[in-house]
Parts: structure tokens; sequence; C-alpha cells
């Protein structure tokens, strides 16, 4: 069996034994009104899974969650009772329906985010109500009733028992799904995606279309709530997709631990229990629920489901143990490929800037920059604070468009080009404030970058799940191999967040090199870095480029720069002013003037190599 | 065209209300970032604090009014110190925390005053004016007149007060702020607290308007909130045409499309939003840098 | 100038310690500012230069050390609580209101005391004369100035305060010469009426002509002290800078 199978040992295998054999008995046990409320969470459940998917893991605000759920509750209740489709028929119209709504109410997320996001959603679930409560169709504030009872080889799925088995059944697979795909490389994406869109895209992923697979996802699961709430219940009305029912399931993802499907069911499951046992207190309900998702928000924002780690954590820091013992091992170099010989066979410079301008509101950051590094050279950029380093790297590397001139990539203009595309061409880039994913474990990290599969490629995940899996086994190797190369083995399953400085930058280095570029852009590799550090991190450099790669860095630190790289341009005022071998730039009385600011000490010896550091 | 110009005078009063929702709602975003999606049931407190003071202790409208709005702004000061630890750092979290306390204020709401609501009767017993042919009510009138009020005191306060100009500073700089001696965290309790009066503020005028229920605060809040978006959010001015736009647009939606006149102007209200995400005049809020 | 002199108290900076994102950003430093004496730092980019000067406000934590301020313990006072014991602050990058007119910011300089007040009013024409083009802008908002603009803007704002000393961050930085000479200029005529500065600069010309002694750090560390004069023609300064 592959590795990921591998990782499960007897012992859960066993537990998910025992959780069958209780999920099947349990009918038994329970009286009839108790067995509603187990039908009911259940499918609250799966609503809370879809929000989880869209919120905790893509990192959308969904607040028309309910109107999804609606959507496909009257699809199948109107094409049942007005129109004299069968249960089946009408429940795969719905999901249709809820799916296309799904994309719908996606679109505005291409847009905007965050809370203008919260709104739009909530003011489209609004508009659905709205149109509940009037439409003749869906029979105003009565309803629709007289639902027929969903047919299944003769079973009479009239009883609340035996529905209950067809909604375990569901239930099962949809949480097999949800967890199969967060576990995989759409779920990393989108996780990547919510921790830092801006490094997401430069890893390969592609945000918009992204974004709205999490809504198709959570617009997926809220049509299949809807579709077993009408075979349940068999009458719906517009009292239960409102708003109040909206923010109790946000409470139950909030609760439970919204980046976490299992604590998404917890907390819709838990919640529903507590609201049954105390249905006849609403307010009060209604008011602890409030009060503890406050408590939660301030207190324990990754809800219980964080809450095992977290004890985890804390008793580790009591014991002192874990994180200090795990150590870094020795950068492991690439096999150095073979220099092509620039006369037997001519290729165009790897990174070819052309008169590169770049306008903000009133600000000129980069005025007409030209620079050409060949294939195989190390280049470096320096020049004091806001000369328009970052800047040029953000116009090479697609996050911004220049005002005038091109970059061309190996003779191909790359003006213009977006990010993901840039990656998937061969650039990668680390940034000079650490971008890494904070929610992701190590490996995960790497992960996401090793995945070169293009998003669309995301069919597979329901027509043909093993190849994801095939996938997801080589995706694995890689990373461990990848792992090893720089050393990180010992740190694969630890959260960036925690660890020392220089091994969160070795880890950027690693994950951009996943993509084995051709051209990679280091944006101050060496700050905050101390000696021996910068000793291994010039080790690491010459390594990438010996592997055939072209590297170009930012840097202030002027002894790596002399001693690593082969040629540097110096920026100052967003203008190159100077060109050549590091000594040559050294000496050049142009830029020690930009640095230190006065013509009169450019007049002064410049000293000696015995005077420079070592 | 009558009934043109009928429908849009019908839509100002109930526009100058979300006017005075969206106002609270921006100035909040505008000093603190905070997206406060309790807002509207803040102002559901409101209604029902001022109708309480009014109906059953029989005080005069402007004085309950007045003491709706003191209780309030301590329910704001609360809810701020409490979501403190969060600001500047988790603005999810925050939006979260905040739907959380209208969870709260609302069961509180239905608790002391039943889940039926009440009708508030208009302070105002005179008959409605006629002018130019149309007809307008002079509780109406009273609205508009009392929503200006409050326009110019909130500007005041802004642009000519030691506070107000300390409250515009911490939204656009706060280590700035700190170094020129600024109580951060007071400012922003200030800030909330003003947001939470005129929440109350709203909510004591819509009494009369519409019914008074614990759940009020949703239709009129989220109209609220998509009247600051639509203005630009944290844009006070903006605010203010952007509650009158969809006062006027709810009117005629309801004139047009009957009960489906939410539908529609959430509809027209997205598009709107899509062509120009930040607003009609832009959003302002604390730099994030 | 119609100033009356300002009463000094002496900075003293004893062995502190800046520590954020797991990086050491300084490390047990120390130096003093007498009344009436104007201090440069200097160094490379990243040298932990921007660092100290937040660390003395408050606005950035300390790990360790000992600062006092006359006799004020620095290390106990809140960070808004900073300026009203007499240290005003011109952050790096100035840092202006922006959606504020000119004037407001500078009254907003004056915000730890009343406005109300002649001393106010008294200030704010003091500062105006200083710095005449920021009166003829006074109610242009201050994003719309330029960069020069907005950094005279950003010292009167720290003189509103009538601190006895000023740190800033970094005044040149983006300015073309001839406005660097104009702020050189200013700083030299409050030196005279006793004002201590602390300033931080990349550049050094600057620095060595504004103030009498300078401490120049290296990665976090205090690499080298002396009056400006020694340190203006020394070739080590030069090394240390271009980070060789």
């Amino acid at each position: 069996m592959n590795a990921l199978l591998r990782r499960r040992s007897t012992p859960r295998l066993g537990g998910l034994a025992a959780l069958i054999a209780v999920v099947w008995i349990l009918p038994y046990q329970l009286g009839g009104y108790a067995i509603h409320v187990v039908d009911i969470a259940l499918i609250f459940a799966l609503l809370a899974i879809g929000m989880g998917l869209a919120m905790g893991i893509a990192g959308q605000i969904n607040l028309a969650q309910v109107a999804f759920f609606g959507v496909s509750a009257y699809a199948t209740a109107i094409l049942t009772t007005h129109n004299g489709f069968g249960f089946w028929p009408a429940a795969a119209l719905a999901m249709v329906a809820a799916a296309l709504v799904g994309i719908l109410v996606g679109i505005p997320a291409l847009r905007m985010q965050s809370h203008y996001l919260g709104i739009v959603t909530l003011g489209l679930a609004l508009g659905f109500i709205n149109w509940t409560t009037n439409a003749s169709v869906a029979g105003g504030a009565e309803g629709i009733s007289a639902i027929p009872v969903p047919p299944l080889f003769g079973i009479d799925l009239s009883s609340e028992y035996l529905y209950y088995y067809l909604e375990a059944a569901v239930f099962a697979a949809a949480l097999a799904f949800g967890l199969f795909v967060v576990r995989t490389g759409l779920g990393r994406r989108l996780m990547a995606m919510r921790d830092d869109p801006l490094s997401a895209g430069a890893v390969g992923a592609e945000i918009p279309l992204l974004r709205m697979t999490a809504f198709v996802l959570s617009s997926v699961y809220g049509g299949v709530a809807g579709v077993l709430y009408v075979g349940l219940i068999r009458f719906i009305a517009p009292e239960t997709f409102n708003i109040t029912n909206m923010f109790l399931l946000l409470a139950m993802v909030v609760i439970g631990g919204r980046q976490s499907l299992v604590g998404c069911v917890i907390g819709a499951i838990g919640l529903t229990l507590i609201r049954e046992q105390l249905v006849d207190y609403p307010s009060y309900t209604q008011l602890g629920f409030g009060v503890v998702v406050v408590l939660m928000v301030v207190f324990a924002p990754t809800g219980l489901a964080g809450i095992p780690a977290r004890v985890r954590a804390v008793v580790d820091r009591r014991r002192g143990r874990a994180a200090d013992r795990a150590a870094l091992r020795p950068f492991q170099p690439y096999e150095p490929a073979a220099r092509p010989d620039p006369e037997a066979d001519p290729v165009p410079p790897t990174l070819d800037v052309r008169q590169v301008s770049k306008h903000f509101r009133g600000l000129t950051a980069l005025e007409k920059v030209s620079l050409t590094v060949e294939r195989g050279e190390i280049r470096g950029i320096v020049g004091p604070n806001g000369s328009g380093k970052t800047t040029l790297f953000n116009v090479i590397s697609g996050f911004y468009k220049a005002s005038a001139g091109h970059v061309r990539l190996d003779g191909r203009v790359i003006s213009g080009v977006r990010p993901y595309r840039l990656s998937m061409l061969g650039v990668a880039r680390t940034f000079q404030n650490l971008r890494l994913f904070g929610e992701l474990t190590v490996k995960d990290n790497l992960l996401v970058a090793l995945d070169r599969t293009r998003t669309y490629a995301i069919w597979r995940y329901v027509l043909w799940p093993a190849g994801i899996w095939r996938h997801e086994r080589r995706l694995n190797q890689q990373a461990d191999d990848l792992l090893a190369r720089f050393g990180l083995t010992e740190f694969a399953k630890a959260p960036p967040g925690s660890l020392p400085y220089g091994i969160q930058r070795r880890i950027e280095i690693a994950r951009a090199m996943a993509g084995a570029p051709r051209l990679v852009l280091l944006d101050e590799p060496a700050a905050g870095l101390n000696g021996e550090e910068v000793r291994q991190l010039a080790g690491i450099v010459r390594s990438i480029r010996d592997s055939g790669a072209t590297v170009v860095l930012i840097e202030h630190n002027m002894g790596l720069v002399m001693s690593l790289c082969e040629r540097v341009t110096v920026l100052a005022g967003g203008a190159v002013i100077a060109e050549g071998t590091p000594a040559e730039v050294v000496g050049d009385p142009g830029v020690i003037e930009a640095y230190l600011g006065d013509s009169a000490m450019a007049d002064m010896p410049l000293p000696t190599p015995s005077e420079a550091r070592p | 065209m009558q009934v043109f110009l009928q429908t849009l005078v019908g839509g100002l009063s109930l526009g100058a209300i979300y006017a005075l929702v969206a106002m609270g709602f921006s100035l909040v975003y505008r000093t603190m970032g905070l997206v406060n999606f309790a807002h509207a049931d803040v102002l559901m407190i409101g209604a029902f604090a001022a109708s309480t003071f009014y109906v059953s202790t029989k005080l005069p409208f402007a004085l309950a009014m007045a003491l709706a709005i003191a209780v309030t702004g301590m329910i704001g000061l609360f809810i701020e110190r409490v979501l403190r630890p969060l600001e500047n750092k988790d603005f999810t979290l925050m939006l979260i925390g905040t739907i959380g306390f209208g969870m709260v204020l609302q069961a509180v709401a239905v608790l002391i005053w039943g889940a039926t609501g009440r009708a508030v009767a208009s302070p105002v017993k005179a008959a409605p004016l006629a002018l130019w042919g149309l007809r307008i009510r002079t509780y109406d009138l009273i609205v508009l007149a009392i929503t200006a009020a409050a326009v110019v005191l909130l500007a005041g306060f802004l642009q000519r007060t030691k506070r107000g100009a300390a409250m515009q500073a911490v939204a656009m700089d706060h280590e700035a702020a700190t170094a020129v001696g600024i109580h951060v965290g007071r400012s922003n309790a200030i800030a909330f607290a003003i947001g939470a009066g005129l929440a109350a503020l709203a909510g004591g005028l819509v009494g009369p308007l519409l019914y008074v229920n614990p759940t009020m605060g949703g239709p009129i809040g989220i109209k609220g909130f998509a009247a600051a978006m639509m203005g630009g959010c944290g844009n006070i001015p903006g605010a203010i045409v952007g509650g009158l736009a969809i006062g006027v647009l709810d009117s005629f939606a309801a004139g047009h499309f009957q009960g489906y006149s939410e539908l529609v102007v959430f509809l027209v209200f997205t598009v709107i939003i899509m062509i120009r995400p930040l607003g009609l005049f832009g959003e302002m809020t604390v730099s994030r840098a | 100038m119609t100033t009356t002199v300002r009463t000094g108290a002496t900075l003293t900076v004893e062995d502190l310690s800046v520590h954020y994102g797991g990086v050491c950003a300084v490390r047990s430093i120390g130096f003093t500012v007498a009344p009436g004496q104007s201090v440069g730092i200097i160094g490379a980019n990243g040298a932990g230069k921007t660092s100290t000067l937040k660390a003395l406000m408050g606005l950035v934590p300390r790990s360790g050390g000992r600062v006092r301020f006359g006799e004020t313990d620095l290390t106990k006072v809140k960070a808004r609580d900073v300026v009203r014991h007499g240290i005003g602050y011109v952050p790096e990058g100035r840092h202006v209101f922006p959606g504020l007119s000119v004037e407001k910011n500078l009254m907003l300089g004056a915000y730890a005391r009343p406005w109300r007040g002649a001393e106010t009013g008294q200030t704010l024409a003091e500062v105006y004369e200083l710095f005449p083009v920021l009166g003829e802008m006074r109610s242009r908002l201050a994003g719309a100035l330029s960069g020069g603009q907005q950094q005279m803007l950003a010292v009167g704002r720290a003189l509103m305060a009538r601190p006895r000393l000023m740190l800033l961050d970094e005044p040149s930085m983006g300015l073309s010469p001839k406005l660097v000479e104009n702020i050189l200029e200013v700083l030299l005529r409050l030196r005279e009426e006793g004002l201590s500065l602390l300033l931080v600069e990349q550049n050094a010309k600057l620095t060595f002509e504004a103030t009498s002694d300078c401490v120049v750090m290296e990665n976090g560390e205090v690499a080298m002290t002396g009056t400006s004069r020694e340190l203006r023609d020394d070739v080590r300064v030069r090394r240390i800078y271009l980070g060789l």
C-alpha cells in the first residue's frame, strides 16, 4: 500500500471499526424524537463541512451557505410537487442548481474579500429569503408541503430510522471526500491561498479559479444537505433558511474549529444536540452560543478542534522538549549540471530587463532600468534604501506591471504575465519579509510548490481520484527528497512560524527550488542571519547555480555580495548607477556617494583587502 | 411624475435611517478598521430601549432617545473592550466576534422584551403636510432634520475637536499617533461608543416607522452596511449618500416589485459593488501596512 | 527666534537590547546624550539604528537594559507618555497624517498640551517661522505635500510638544541635497537653543556636520564611537558602512 495509508497504524483502523459499529447500532438505542434530532444534526453537519471548506480551508467569507441549502431544498420541492418529477431526478437537478448559484455567489469573490465579501454574500442570502417568502411557486410564507417520500429500492424512507442510515452513508461519503480534498493538492492550495494569496500565486496557485472552487464546494455540500432535508421533513418553509440559522451555522463552525472539517462536524452536532436539549429555552441557548463564540474568538480562535494541539504545546513547553531537539542537517549540494558553452551553443540571456520604468501616483520608483543576466550567472543587485530594488523584483516576478519597457525570460517577453504563470515558466522568488504559509507544516509548504498541475486538473477529484492518489505519492517522495537536500527533514511536521529565523529563510529557499526553476530571485536572503548562516547561504546559492539555474539576489551584506556574485548592478534613486564586478563597483565614486552621501569621502582611499572582513 | 416624486420622498426618511446606520458603521470602520456586524443589533436594542422609555415610562420622546443612546453607548464601550486584544491583529476574527455579540444582543432582547415586537406610535400627532401635491409625513421631516443635525454634530466633532482629530490620526497612523501622546485604545473606545450611539439614534427614530422586534436588525443592518460599502467604507459623506440611495432604491423597488423589493435591492447593490469594489467615493480606513 | 532656552536632561542608555521576529536587532548598546548635545548614530542598512530609536520611544519592546532621561526611568513609561516627558520623535519615512491639514498635523503634535492656551499658539507661530513653507501650506492636506515638505512638517510636529530631546530617524531619506541642507540648518539653529538631538542617519556627511559626537553601529552593536570630526577622517567608518 502507498505511504499515505501506511501512516495509519492498526489502532486507527480499530478505532474506525468501533466508530462504524456505534453508528450502526445507534438507532436501536434511541427513541423516535431522538433519531429525528440525529437526522437533523447530520444535515447541519453537512452544511458545516461546506462552510468549513469555504471559510476555514480557503479563507473565503461565505455567509450565503443557508441560501445554497435553501436553493437545493426549494428546487427539489418545486420539481416534485409542481412539475411531477421523481424525487431523485429532482434532487439531481437541485444539486446542479445549487452549484450554479454557488458559482454566481463566487463571482463577487473574484473582486473582493473579507468583510466586503461577507456583506455581499449576506445580502444575496437575504435576497433569496425575500424570494422564498414572496414567490407563489415557493408557496410564500406557508412553504411547500406533501413532498413525496424518496424511493430507494423498496425501503420505506418515511421511517426516520431507516432515513438515518441513508444520511449516515451520504454523510460518511461526504466527509471522506472533504478530508480527501483537504489532505491532497487542492486542499493544500486552498490553504496556501488562505494563508498568503501573494506567495501562493508565486508558487503556481491560480487564485481566481481556486476561489470559485471554494464556493462551488460549499454550495455542493449545501445542496446535498438541502436534498436530504427535503426527503426527511417533506415540508419546507422560509423560516428554516433565515439569517438566524445562518449565524447559528457560523457559530457551529467557529466553536468547532473552522480549519478542521472534523471540528466543524463536532460543532454542528454538538450545538444541534444542545439546542434540542434546551428546546424550551431558545433564547438562553442563543445567548449561550453567542457568548461562547465571543469567548472562542478571543481566547481560542482555533475552536474546540484546536484545543488538543494547544494543550500539547503547553505540555511540551513545560517539559521543554521537542522543538529544541530537532536539528538542521547540512545542505546536500545539487548535482552540477553541464555548464553550456556560450560560444558553441548561444542561448539568449536568462533575464533581460529593457528600459523598465515604474511610476506610482506621483512617485517614480524605477527609471529606465536595464540589465542583462546571462544563463548560469549569479548577479547581485545592491543600493541604498528606497532605490527600487524590491520594486524591480516585483516587476520581474509579475506582481507589478511596468509602466514602460519590457522583461524577457530566455528571450521570451514576460512583461505583464501573472505570477502563477511565471511560476510555471520557471521563475521563483523569495520575499524580503518571509512569506511562508503559516498554518501549513514545513513539508506542506514544499508540497504546495512541488505541485505543478494546473488548477483545471481538479476535475480528477470527481472523475479519477486514483490519479490524485498516485500524484500524492509522487509529490510526497519529491518533498522528502527536497527536505533531505536542504537538511530540513527533522522539521517536516512543524509549523514554520515556530522555527528560528535562519531555518525559515532556508525553508523559503527550498520552496523556491521546488519547481526546478531556471531563474531564482532572492530578496535579501541574508537579512537577519548570523555569520555562520550567511556562509551556509553562500554555499546553497552556489549549488543552486551549479544545478543549472540563474540567480539574481538583492542584498545589503556587501561581504556576501563580494564573495558570491560574479557581477553586481547598483541601483540608486530608481536608476542603475553602476554595473560590473564587485571590486569595480565598490571602488566606483558614484556608488560610494550614493551610500555615504558625500563626494568628499569618495576621495578617501579604499580599505585594502587585508582590512576587509574575512 | 407625481408618483415618481412621491416614491422618492417616501424613500428619503427610511434612507435617512440607513444613512445613520451607515455613518456609525463607517465611523468605526474608518477609525478602527473594525467591521462591526453587531451594529444592527445595537440599533435594535436602541429601538427597544427608546420605545420602552417612551411608551412605558411616558418620558418625552427626546429624553427617551437620549437615555437609549446612553445605554447603547455603554454597550458599545463594552464590546470594544472585549475585542480589544484583536484590534490591529486579526480582522476576520473581530468580524466573527461581533457576529457573536449580535447573537447575544438578539437573545437578550427576546429575554427582556419578548419575541413579539411592538408598534410604536409616532410621537408627532400632526397631519401630513401637503407640498406641491405630495404628502409628506411630519415625522419623516423630523427624522431627516435629526439626521442632518447628527451629521453636523459628527462632522463638527471630527473636524474641530482635539479628540476628533486624534481619532482620525489614530486611523491614519497609529504609531505616529502614539508618539504624539494619543491613547489609541481609548480613542478606539470612544469611536465605538459614538458608532453605537448613532445606531441607537437610528433605532429610536425608526420605531415609529417600522415594527420593532428582535430580528429587525437584520434587514436594516444589512442595508445599512451595503449603503456604507456603496459610498465607500469609512467614507462618512459616502455613507450618507449611500444610505439615501438605498432608501430611495428600496422605495422604488417596493413600488415596482412589491414583495421582491429586497431581492432587487441586493442584486442592484451586488452589481454596483462589483463595478466599483471600493465604493462610489473610495474606501477610507486604517492603514494596515 | 524668541524662545526660552530649554532646560535639558541627560539621556543615558545602558545595555539596551531589542529582539523581535526571532531576530536580535540590537545587542547591549549604550551611549549618552547630554543637555544641548547632538549625537549621531550611523551605520549601514540593517545595523539596528531605527530599532534603537523605536525602543527608546517604547514603540518596540525592549529586552533588557536601562534607559534614563533625567530623573525618569523610561523603561517604565508607556509609549504614549514618552512625549510628555519631553522627548519628541520624527519617525523614519515621516509618517505625517496624510488626510489631515498641515495645521491639524502640527496641532496634533501638541496633543499632550492644552490646545487653547497661549503657549500652543505661540509655539505654532514659532514653527511657522522656522518653516515658512508650512505657513504657506497650512490648510493643505499633508498627503499632498512633497517629501521635503512632509519632512519639515514631521519635524515641526515634533517641536510642537516643546521637547528637550529630539529623536530623528533618517530625516534625509529620499530628499535632494538642497533639502537636506535646509534640514541641517534648522537642526543647528535648534541646537543653539539647548535642544538635545539624537540623529539616526545613513547619510554620514549630514550626520558629521550636524552632530558633535557619533556612534557607529554594525549588526546591532556599537562598533565605534568618537567625535564627529575624528570619525569623519577615519577609514574604518567607510569599511563598516559598506559592510565589508
